[in-house]
């Protein structure tokens, strides 16, 4: 009750918008360049270090990380030379025992490896020499820090605490099972390569790292969730991405609150521009090529452990319409591929409404012929057309979301054989038209070929507001939805770019919106990402064209 | 302080053409015939000519004061209260304007598509939808005009030339409609017909410069003038002029005599859409020019709350018109005959104002 009140309470009074937009300026990149590269992660704490006395430092490692309570931890203590206490301490099926056995025990406990060192120098430096001439691992680091020891160890590393160092060797020594690089799911191309990202965020890095072989590809690792501390990996080119949008990134992903992130999907929802409206305002891929494709025009892409995809920002609508395959096709396909999409999405998102408004509202617009066949089929009807239609809806809902729950080859021979069946009895018994089925199997194909997940299954659910408008003013209420739904739209930014450049706002031409203009004729980089540089190719591009016989001038 | 946004040149021009062409759709071009005859075609033409004019001395007013809008320009001019005058009277000018182009919409829509439907209805359908997107803001209005715009004038020009079968020369004659005095008087007057271009000046500050506000007022006039007499010419013929009279929509019935074989009867769909769309947002940019005149003279920094108040006030004011007869022969007759008045005459006061202060500025320096 008290809710309601105060919900009436916000909207007679007057509370003013506290919010601050990040907009994306031109000019403010140095100093955008600067923060970014010296304070983005501070840590203001100074947190509990080591202590010199191994068995203090136990006993931390057992009560922080719950053992023996937590009975996957393992803490394997040793004694260097018979003398030294040493411990190490990972967790079971995450660290990789090969490595721990092989790489790191057998090393340690063959006294000759430490003998002639303890001789010379008692103990010395015994960590720094442990990790150049002991240990046959490729990376470890030292630490002296509990909190990013306990870290690394959630994460599948090792930690070697040696008696008498206030600081410990944190190997690397991940190991858990993955799964292979397999072709994508939801992105298929006929011409360009099967590779698609997996849920490790290591292998996925690999992935891009395999096509973007520059130095200028920076990866930045953030800890999300304050109970799973899952990796995100930022991705940006140091010398392309405007830094502004690189600290705006880090700065969203740096400043949620919550227990658990589980997966990209969720981080999407916290730090997009406005969460609340339908149309995608981040771009999800899992193919390695697309992500890099993105991060050369200058965009960020960001990665979570455990998730197949990369979520790239800031993003316009046009690129929702574009599939991978665009890139490997010439530019006259790709462009009719643009425009069919362009079109699919209006027709998923309007043709129920249309074909409602005509047969409730408009009848007199209609072509003879077709008012002939339309009346004629829907003349032992005994329901109004908009429960008709939105029976039919549901029912094709159904019949995907079904397609989905059920397992493999099963879920499709569902669909076709539900769709089928269903359709085929539900005209025999007069309960819709053949022509209702007709519109909604447009419409539900219609959908299939929009790229974007997200963007579809937004056009899908509007799909029932046009219905509705439809169904109380024809004509004149699907174009209050357009209007409406046309205006929120153009408000929408994605990480202070607004989604309908370079078309509205308008920007400086760019060759690769709707129209595909040929690759070598493609300079420029978005205008309306800023980047630092604007150029991605030289003028001409193909330079070869300026040589006469093959030879330079 | 009022966030308005910025908006390009592109996005201005879209707008204010989109703003000024709707009204062709409407009872406007039928009474334009009933005055001048067939001499409507480039009526319009003079009207646009005299409306330049009129924005000449609107854009000499802005010069004067760089980085301000209408609103602050009329103040600093004439004085806080000669200011407040005419700041009032253009605010409530717009929102009379604006409520008659929702019922004349409203009066149009039931007459050829809705006709069971209540006026009451589709104007309420009209205005909460302007003050819901009035809430995001003046930017992504223009944006939108900027994202359609092509769009509408694509599917107008497919109107206009798919008719071009019915099209007979000899319906233009008489040359000079009624006689060329009466022609070139009315021109004169309906000038208001593109008085939507002093949302520019009202929206000064989110455009970058009085450079831009120029060159977008007179493009978005200019462009609106050749695209409204398009209209009037194409109507005019198509149909007898002692019968385009009659018509509620002349464009409407235009649209409506297409034939292109069997299935390509008809292309009221079309029109149906561009109609209204560009009404809609019409409408939605002239509201909220209104409330946000209402804002700048009372200084009230943040439009929101005040959006409701003023959607009931324009809800309120659709409704007072009797019947269609009121509204086109009584309203809109007012606004296009002296819409000039609030719209051109105050800025001229305003300019001579400002320029005998700045003389007696520099003189008694």
């Amino acid at each position: 009750m008290a809710g309601i009140f105060k919900n009436l309470n916000s909207f007679f009074t007057y509370k003013a918008n506290q919010r601050e937009e990040f907009e994306l300026l031109e000019g403010a990149d140095e100093k955008a360049s600067q923060e970014n590269n010296s304070a983005t992660h501070v840590e203001s704490a100074i947190e509990e270090r080591l202590s010199k006395d191994i068995g203090v430092n136990l006993a931390k490692i057992k009560q922080q990380l719950n053992v023996p309570k937590n009975q996957d931890i393992l803490i394997r203590e040793f004694k260097l030379e018979e003398k030294i206490g040493a411990f190490i301490v990972f967790i079971e099926e995450m660290a990789d025992g090969t490595t721990i056995n092989d790489f790191i025990l057998r090393p340690l406990l063959m006294p000759e490896h430490t003998a002639e060192y303890l001789k010379r120098h008692k103990k010395g430096e015994l960590i720094d020499y442990i990790w150049n001439n002991v240990l046959a691992i490729n990376q470890a680091k030292k630490e002296k820090e509990f909190r990013n020891i306990i870290k690394k160890v959630l994460d599948g590393g090792t930690a070697l605490f040696i008696d008498g160092y206030e600081e410990c060797l944190l190997i690397e020594s991940q190991g858990y099972e993955k799964r292979g690089i397999e072709a994508p799911k939801t992105e298929n191309v006929i011409r360009g390569p099967h590779e698609g990202f997996n849920e490790n965020l290591r292998t996925n890095i690999s992935l891009i790292r395999k096509i973007v072989r520059n130095e200028d590809l920076i990866v930045e690792f953030l800890p999300i969730g304050k109970k799973s501390q899952i990796s995100c990996a930022v991705l940006y080119m140091e010398k392309v991405t405007n830094p502004n949008i690189v600290k705006e990134v880090k700065r969203r992903i740096q400043n949620i609150d919550i227990d658990l992130v589980m997966g990209a999907g969720v981080l999407e929802e916290m730090i997009a521009d406005q969460p609340y409206r339908m149309l995608p305002q981040i771009l999800t891929t899992e193919r390695p090529d697309r992500a890099a494709i993105l991060l050369i025009v200058g965009k960020v892409i960001f990665m979570v452990e455990g998730t197949p995809f990369a979520s790239a920002v800031p993003i316009n609508f046009w690129e929702c319409l574009r599939s991978p395959e665009d890139y490997f096709l010439k530019w006259h396909a790709a462009t009719f591929l643009r425009i069919l999409r362009l079109f699919a999405l209006l027709i998923t998102l309007l043709l129920p409404g249309l074909y409602l408004a005509l047969t409730l509202f408009h009848q007199e617009m209609i072509p003879t012929d077709l008012l002939a066949a339309i009346a004629f089929s829907r003349e032992n009807i005994p329901f109004p057309a908009v429960l008709e239609l939105v029976m039919m809806e549901l029912a094709f809902e159904f019949i995907r979301e079904d397609g989905l729950r059920v397992p493999g080859i099963l879920g499709q021979t569902l669909g076709i054989i539900g769709a089928l069946i269903l359709g085929q009895a539900a005209v025999s018994a007069q309960i819709v038209s053949p022509i209702l089925i007709i519109v909604v199997a447009v419409g539900g194909i219609a959908s299939f070929a929009i790229p974007s997940y997200e963007l579809s299954f937004s056009i899908r659910l509007l799909r029932f507001g046009f219905i509705f408008l439809a169904a109380i003013a024809g004509f004149y209420g699907i174009s209050a939805g357009i209007i409406l739904l046309g205006v929120m739209s153009v408000s929408i930014k994605s990480f202070g770019v607004p989604i309908f450049s370079p078309i509205a706002p308008k920007t400086r031409a760019n060759q690769d919106v709707i129209a595909s203009l040929p690759v070598f004729m493609q300079k420029g980089r978005p205008d309306a990402l800023n980047p630092l540089d604007r150029k991605k190719g030289g003028n001409p591009i193909r330079r070869w064209m300026q040589y006469k016989g093959g030879n330079k001038p | 302080m009022i966030k308005e946004g910025k908006i390009g040149q592109s996005e201005a021009i879209h707008l204010v053409t989109i703003a000024i062409t709707t009204k062709v759709f409407f009872t406007s071009p039928a009474a334009l015939m009933k005055i001048v005859g067939t001499s409507g075609w480039y009526v319009t033409l003079i009207s646009a000519a005299m409306a330049m004019l009129g924005f000449t001395f609107i854009y000499l007013l802005l010069k004067e004061f760089p980085d301000r809008d209408l609103i602050e320009a009329y103040e600093k001019s004439v004085g806080r209260l000669m200011g407040f005058i005419f700041s009032l009277s253009l605010g409530g000018f717009i929102l009379f304007t604006t409520s008659i182009r929702v019922r004349e919409f409203a009066e149009v829509l039931k007459v050829y598509t809705l006709p069971l439907s209540p006026p009451s209805f589709i104007t309420g359908i009209f205005v909460i939808t302007i003050a819901a997107l009035c809430f995001l803001g003046f930017e992504p209005i223009a944006r939108f005009a900027r994202l359609v715009g092509y769009v509408l004038i694509f599917a107008f020009l497919v109107v206009i030339l798919s008719g071009i079968k019915n099209y007979e020369i000899h319906r233009i004659a008489p040359l000079f409609g009624y006689g060329l005095g009466k022609t070139i008087l009315h021109g004169m007057v309906r000038s208001s017909g593109y008085g939507e271009v002093i949302i520019l000046a009202v929206m000064a500050k989110s455009l970058q410069g009085t450079q831009h506000i120029k060159k977008a007022g007179f493009l978005s006039i200019g462009l609106s003038g050749i695209l409204i007499s398009l209209s009037i010419l194409a109507y005019t013929l198509t149909f007898h002029y002692s019968v385009a009279q009659e018509f509620t929509s002349p464009m409407y019935e235009l649209a409506g005599l297409i034939r292109y074989g069997r299935f390509f009867q008809r292309f009221d769909p079309i029109f149906i859409f561009l109609w209204s769309i560009s009404t809609f947002i019409s409408a939605l940019v002239f509201f909220y020019t209104s409330i946000s005149i209402y804002c700048k003279i009372f200084r009230i920094q943040d439009i929101r709350p005040i959006i409701l108040p003023f959607a009931v006030l324009l809800f309120a004011l659709t409704m007072i018109g009797k019947d269609s007869e009121d509204i086109v022969i009584g309203h809109v007759h007012i606004i296009r005959n002296y819409g000039w008045l609030f719209l051109f005459v105050p800025p001229v006061i305003a300019l001579i104002a400002a320029k005998i202060r700045k003389k007696g500025l520099i003189e008694s320096a």
